[in-house]
């Protein structure tokens, strides 16, 4: 599903991600953990397409095609979905909008016909209950006066409505409490599935207590430098990152 | 002829047959005095930069008298939907319209007086004499609304332009006195045909008794055409509230003129501009709210959208005086060019004597917000939607928080008509 090579990128002036490698085969899903500013949110963003996030060398191969060609709304249609860290607010569209029209530019990329309203609306209000989201949240402007955790809810909310192959979830987790925390992870684990993959960005390994991963990478200096099973997460909360990142310069 | 020859030509025409109940003779030989002694703004004026004034060469000071059946006509034309629970005043080149008005007249604890004495010296001592000081010298009528203490009412007041400017001018006028703790929400509307080129001068002074909340909402869309001025007195009183919500989006040429003095204790003022441009349209507002009470507070904020080779103009001006301890100013002035010749100029001023204030402001004038952008398009949406989608909120981000939903959708609807092209189906859906 995703292949990334040899990926250099730059932001302003600053390199990031240096020679970074990695593969996540269709239908697993992949923790990124690290320390802060190891490059796991640079990566998120290379992926889903954010301008100033720029690739001097290496390539990413996105079910065979080239992701870094495509513009970043062409990468969202294709399938790719990132869950923001600090969703961004914007008053004046609301978040009905904003689903349907989403949900109907992925539709378009697909060859399908736009979703009527009626249906759309039985669909949304599915997801919303799942997610233990309030109908009035519709009629809202995106994300906006939400908590924190409405707002990672909202993220899950609209991936779960965009149905994508490749889900980039950074720092989900981050801001929840454990209560949110078990809503997020169910509306994760209920995309789980063999033709799609996720990539879970995450600082702690809290997360991973619900959402169990089939790979955990460890990102430092913008490469990866160690990777493992599920466990090696349990072993990253307890010995923290140091042994790894003596370990690989050793 | 100039005009400011013309002005005094003009008054000498008229000044007989002005009503002395609004403004005694020799009241409105001052007001003149005042225009004529300072002289018409020029653009040299650091305030007036951005005012186009040449058009003042082109129009004519007297007001209408008397309103014909033509008027009439074309004002029923532009009515829009009446809002449920308002009273309804309308005039037509600044003159009461009985026959358009809904008009239960004194009641509730209000009264109402539509020919009522209008201040001599309004405007005399606000951010600019000129414009106030013209419309005491040839208002033939005005507005007054007076709330005794713990009133409640909701009134609209409609002004509608029908005559060229080249014929004649129109002086909207209104005076409102709230008593304390009384509450009144009024609907101010500037409205005109699509094209037409009036020319009108308008004088808003309100006074705001102690612990009384007013919410004041001012939507101006007169004809692509037309000249515009409005001055705005505004005196709030110990812990009472105002709320000014303002919508432009008419005129060829229109400029606003603002002073509200935070005259007691704990007095507060939260004023939104919304303003959306297009063509060669020219608006600019020039605001200047003063502290003068210790515990006084002031939020602020403005959008402009400037398409085509319009320009749009903020100055939000606010003076923290020396016995305005512990008070808190807050200023968010944003401008959005949206035409390749397109112009934005907003600045925040603070004039702070005082200590122990909390006074922050922000401008900015561009782009579309990055973040948002990269947002929309992360979730798939084209690239030209989530422009326009980013319009629509940047311009309707203030009207959301009008409380009268029927005026909200009225002013969306009304901001749609202003969008074009792929904007224009965006806005559509989202009203």
């Amino acid at each position: 599903m995703l292949k990334i090579e040899n990926l250099h990128v730059t932001v302003g002036e600053r390199k990031v991600l240096n020679g970074l490698t990695l593969e996540v085969p269709t239908g697993e899903v992949h923790a990124i953990m690290g320390p802060n500013g190891s490059g796991k949110s640079t990566l998120a963003y290379a992926l889903a397409g954010r301008p100033g996030y720029e690739a001097t060398q290496g390539r990413v191969l996105y079910d065979g095609q080239d992701l870094l060609a495509l513009p970043a709304e062409e990468r969202a249609r294709a399938g790719v979905f990132l869950g923001f860290q600090y969703p961004v607010e914007i008053p004046g569209v609301n978040n009905v909008y904003l689903l349907k029209a989403a949900l109907n530019a992925r539709r378009k990329a697909a060859g399908l016909t736009e979703i009527d309203a009626f249906e759309f609306l039985e669909f949304v209000r599915g997801r919303m209950k799942f997610m233990q989201m309030d109908e009035s949240f519709l009629s809202r402007g995106v994300n906006e006066s939400f908590s924190g955790g409405e707002k990672k809810r909202n993220e899950i909310l609209q991936m779960l409505v965009l149905e994508p192959r490749l889900a980039l979830l950074d720092e989900t987790d981050s801001g929840l409490d454990i209560d949110a925390m078990k809503v997020v992870a169910q509306g994760i684990n209920s995309l789980r599935g063999p033709d799609r993959s996720i990539v879970l960005v995450t600082h702690y390994q809290r997360l991973l207590d619900h959402v169990r991963p089939d790979r955990v990478h460890v990102l430092s200096r913008g490469r990866i430098v160690h990777s493992g099973g599920p466990d090696l997460a349990l072993e990253l909360e307890r010995r923290g990152y140091d042994w790894v990142l003596e370990a690989s310069a050793a | 002829m100039s005009a400011l020859a013309r002005l005094a030509s003009d008054h000498a025409t008229v000044a007989g047959s002005l009503p002395v109940a609004v403004v005694a003779r020799d009241g409105r030989e001052a007001a003149l005095g005042v225009v004529t002694a300072l002289g018409l703004p020029g653009g040299r004026e650091e305030n007036w930069r951005y005012t186009s004034l040449r058009p003042l060469d082109e129009v004519r000071f007297v007001p209408q008298l008397s309103i014909d059946a033509a008027s009439v006509d074309q004002a029923r034309s532009l009515l829009p939907d009446p809002l449920t629970g308002f009273d309804r005043y309308v005039f037509i080149d600044g003159l009461f319209a009985a026959a358009l008005s809904a008009d239960p007249g004194s009641a509730r604890g209000v009264s109402i007086d539509t020919r009522a004495p209008l201040d001599a010296a309004f405007g005399q001592d606000g951010a600019d004499a000129r414009f106030g000081a013209l419309a005491v010298a040839f208002a033939p009528e005005a507005l007054s609304i007076t709330a005794a203490a713990s009133a409640t009412r909701d009134i609209e007041v409609l002004f509608i332009a029908t005559r060229q400017g080249t014929e004649s001018a129109s002086y909207p006028a209104v005076t409102i006195h709230a008593g304390e703790h009384a509450r009144l929400r009024v609907v101010e509307r500037h409205l005109g045909a699509a094209h037409s080129a009036t020319f009108s001068n308008a004088a808003i002074d309100l006074q705001i008794g102690s612990a009384a909340q007013v919410g004041h909402v001012r939507v101006q869309q007169l004809g692509a055409e037309a000249i515009h001025f409005e001055t705005l007195r505004v005196e709030i009183g110990a812990d009472a509230g105002y709320t000014l919500d303002t919508v432009a989006l008419g005129a060829r040429s229109a400029r606003t003129t603002l002073h509200a003095r935070l005259a007691g204790h704990g007095a507060r003022i939260g004023y939104a501009h919304s303003v959306a441009l297009a063509d060669t349209q020219v608006n600019d507002t020039y605001a200047v709210i003063e502290h003068a009470a210790p515990g006084t507070e002031t939020t602020q904020d403005y959008r402009g959208i400037a398409a085509g080779r319009s320009r749009v103009a903020f100055n939000g001006h606010v003076v923290m005086r020396s016995g305005a301890a512990k008070s808190a100013s807050q200023q968010s002035l944003r401008s959005l060019l949206a035409g390749p010749g397109a112009e934005a100029d907003v600045r925040p001023q603070l004039e702070i004597y005082t200590d122990d204030v909390k006074a922050s402001h922000g401008a900015t004038s561009g782009k579309l917000d990055e973040h948002m952008l990269f947002y929309l398009l992360s979730r798939g949406i084209e690239r030209r939607v989530a422009q326009s989608l980013l319009k629509w909120a940047f311009l309707t981000g203030l009207v959301a928080r009008i409380a009268i939903p029927a005026l909200r959708m009225q002013i969306e609807r009304a901001f749609a008509q202003r969008f074009t092209g792929e904007d224009a189906a965006v806005a559509q859906e989202l009203v």
